[in-house]
């Protein structure tokens, strides 16, 4: 498994998505493609989840290339169907590799986040299903008044909101029961290394970059 | 020492607690009874400083530490050295994922070194005997198994005053009983002050009870009085034999909460009239309604009127149960009570009521001054009231009410039992109350049931 830090990870994979966003090279793209895969098949990460979510890319892949090619050039229509893949190699990469506590904690100790938003996010991260059980609630209360509410009704979103700010202060209580504080020193149990190799493998990654993207 | 001086707290100038002095002294087992939502856990966060930050309350008077008045300045990692609670609620206690990480969260925040953390962890999962919880992820466990984890970082946290409010909720028997001895153990160096409906449990380690005094809103000391305690209910019906129709039978029927069984039943019917369901906190009354509705997985068959809920279609299910939620907000719809009373009399397809009707009940109930006003901004009686009525103009023949009578006053108590004995004398509606208020309910109440063992027994049926 090649590990790289999870902050350092974040940060290379969005310098890399900025820059595909604003040239225009297919086989950059392509290469981007080819290395996330082989570095998610290395890590051991290639899930069904993963193919799903190349395969459900597959539709608005397809209009795209359609309608550059209708409507645009067809050169332009390979660089933006590329892209698309590559934006989703580099999410999948990211995501498949890292989990949030691990993400959470590097942000605090490497990158020194305020705690506040770094627990806040894992927080409300574990509320989501609380929130589902919720909307469900809010659902059959609907129902009751012979009401069918539908994912777009906007009753569904003002109540879903409402229960969310609810469990928001449930949460900073709870934290703060537990000893939280967002101006205090806390220890570190699990210690997020960040070395140089980190930062050496990071500036080898957006070299090739620069390298492809210069002279392919 | 911990000692409170004439605390009074209040929320929109409701009082909930008042004048309240109260003296625990150090290693010692303080036992605070009292019905639900009279304040126990109201005067629990007030000791742990989380109210009045996370309430709209107002505080006054002075809570001493050791006889320092002034512990207000620590920090809130210090102040956790000193007191900690363990909420009745497991799940708003919860940050983190998984256990451990959990642990970790709280020690990292009291600042414990490192290398002591591990150690302390697993002291903590033994002291609960949940060694084998350490890696699970907190939202797969029973009820019970958050309390223990939630008991387990109290531990960890080893602060000198303990509070733990309900702590024994979902928790079976066996570690209860295990928890109990414990908590003897710990009492050689601590302060724990315990809230809980039924104190029996803790007999012979409670050093001294308290119980809340409905008239004045504040404590009394008392005596651990085991012929009080073990009386199941002083409530009694006469019985209407008339009804004797099953409403909904529940055949085969199995239902758990996680690994913890709940109900386990051959064969039960609930009959016609009015049933009034009563049993301990956590053993599974709410989770019974939720079956019936179709909402929590069950093994067996439940029929309503002999016909399976699975057979019933969506619209005509609707059309014949309703629910009246234990949490007023998640039943409203709308944002003011005349649009919530407006809809439910255009959506109702039954029309038990007449528009002078709803006018009547809503003068009665003493809504009809507050019509225009937002729900939202109600107090929590209030906010029953607009609940129970706009829910009875829906007409359902079949009405669950899980805990209908919560955050009512006296007077407002007696307006709901007639508006919803008006509902059963003129209209026939089935209901099935959950309450822990039984008083007041003799002339609504048709037959008792109670939730006791996994299993529904009917209180007064003719075989007794």
């Amino acid at each position: 498994m090649i590990l790289i830090n999870p902050s350092i990870k974040l940060i290379t994979v969005l310098i890399i998505a900025l820059e595909i966003s604003f040239t225009q090279s297919t086989i950059t793209n392509i290469l981007i493609v080819l290395i996330g895969f082989l570095y998610l098949l290395i890590n051991n990460k290639i899930t069904w989840n993963a193919l799903l979510i190349l395969l459900l890319a597959i539709i608005p892949t397809v209009g795209i290339f359609m309608s550059q090619n209708m409507y645009g050039t067809a050169a332009m229509g390979n660089i933006l169907v590329t892209r698309l893949y590559a934006y989703i190699t580099l999410g999948l990469t990211f995501t498949k590799t890292t989990t949030i506590q691990e993400l959470g904690l590097s942000l605090e100790q490497n990158l020194k986040m305020p705690t506040k938003f770094v627990y806040g996010f894992m927080g409300g991260f574990n509320l989501i299903n609380y929130v589902k059980q919720d909307i469900a609630d809010i659902k059959q209360a609907a129902h009751f008044r012979n009401i069918n509410l539908h994912f777009w009704s906007p009753s569904l979103y003002f109540k879903a909101i409402l229960s969310a700010i609810r469990y928001a202060e449930l949460l900073s209580e709870g934290m703060e029961s537990h000893g939280f504080s967002e101006q205090a020193y806390r220890t570190h149990y699990k210690k997020i290394a960040l070395n140089k190799s980190d930062y050496s493998k990071a500036t080898f990654i957006l070299l090739i970059l620069q390298i492809s993207i210069v002279f392919i | 020492m911990l000692q409170i001086e004439n605390l009074n707290y209040q929320i929109n100038k409701n009082w909930i607690l008042k004048n309240v002095n109260l003296k625990f002294p150090k290693n010692s087992i303080s036992i605070i009874q009292g019905p639900s939502g009279c304040g126990k856990s109201t005067l629990l966060k007030c000791i742990a400083k989380l109210y009045p930050k996370h309430s709209n309350g107002k505080i006054s008077g002075n809570i001493k530490l050791n006889n320092v008045q002034n512990f207000n300045n620590l920090s809130v990692n210090n102040f956790c050295k000193e007191i900690s609670i363990m909420f009745q609620n497991p799940n708003y206690q919860f940050a983190m994922s998984t256990v451990e990480e959990e642990l970790i969260f709280t020690l990292e925040n009291l600042q414990i070194e490192p290398n002591l953390i591990g150690t302390k962890i697993i002291n903590a999962l033994k002291f609960c005997n949940i060694e084998s919880l350490k890696k699970r992820k907190i939202n797969t466990l029973s009820g019970g198994e958050k309390q223990k984890v939630s008991l387990a970082i109290i531990y960890a946290m080893n602060s000198n005053i303990i509070l733990l409010d309900e702590p024994f909720v979902n928790v079976d028997i066996n570690s209860q009983k295990f928890i109990i001895h414990k908590l003897n153990e710990l009492k050689e160096t601590k302060t724990i002050i315990i809230v809980d409906h039924n104190a029996a449990k803790y007999n012979h380690i409670a050093d001294y009870y308290y119980k809340f005094d409905e008239q004045n809103l504040n404590f009394k000391i008392t005596e651990l009085n085991q012929s009080e305690l073990n009386k199941v209910s002083n409530f009694t019906i006469k019985r209407n034999n008339q009804n004797k129709n099953d409403l909904i039978t529940l055949d085969n029927f199995q239902l758990s909460s996680g690994t913890k069984s709940l109900l386990n039943i051959k064969h039960f019917s609930f009959k016609n009239g009015i049933t009034l369901l009563t049993g301990d906190n956590g053993t599974g009354k709410s989770s019974l309604f939720k079956a019936i509705l179709k909402r929590q997985k069950y093994i067996g068959e439940v029929l309503i009127n002999q016909v399976s809920i699975n057979k019933i279609r969506s619209k005509k299910f609707y059309k014949t149960i309703g629910l009246i939620f234990q949490q007023s907000d998640t039943q409203f719809i709308k944002i003011t009570v005349k649009e919530e009373m407006e809809l439910s009399s255009k959506q109702t397809k039954n029309c038990f009521y007449s528009d002078k009707q709803i006018q009547t009940m809503l003068v009665k109930a003493g809504l009809d001054g507050i019509l225009n006003r937002v729900i939202y901004t109600l107090s929590e009686g209030q906010k029953k009231k607009v609940q129970i009525i706009s829910m009875l103009i829906m007409s359902n023949p079949i009405l669950l009410l899980d805990e209908p009578f919560n955050g009512l006053d006296d007077t407002s108590f007696n307006q709901m039992v007639d508006i919803l004995t008006y509902a059963k004398n003129h209209f026939n509606q089935n209901m099935i109350i959950i309450s822990h208020q039984t008083k007041g309910l003799e002339k609504l109440v048709d037959q008792q049931v109670q939730l006791k063992n996994h299993k529904l027994i009917e209180i007064g049926s003719d075989s007794n």
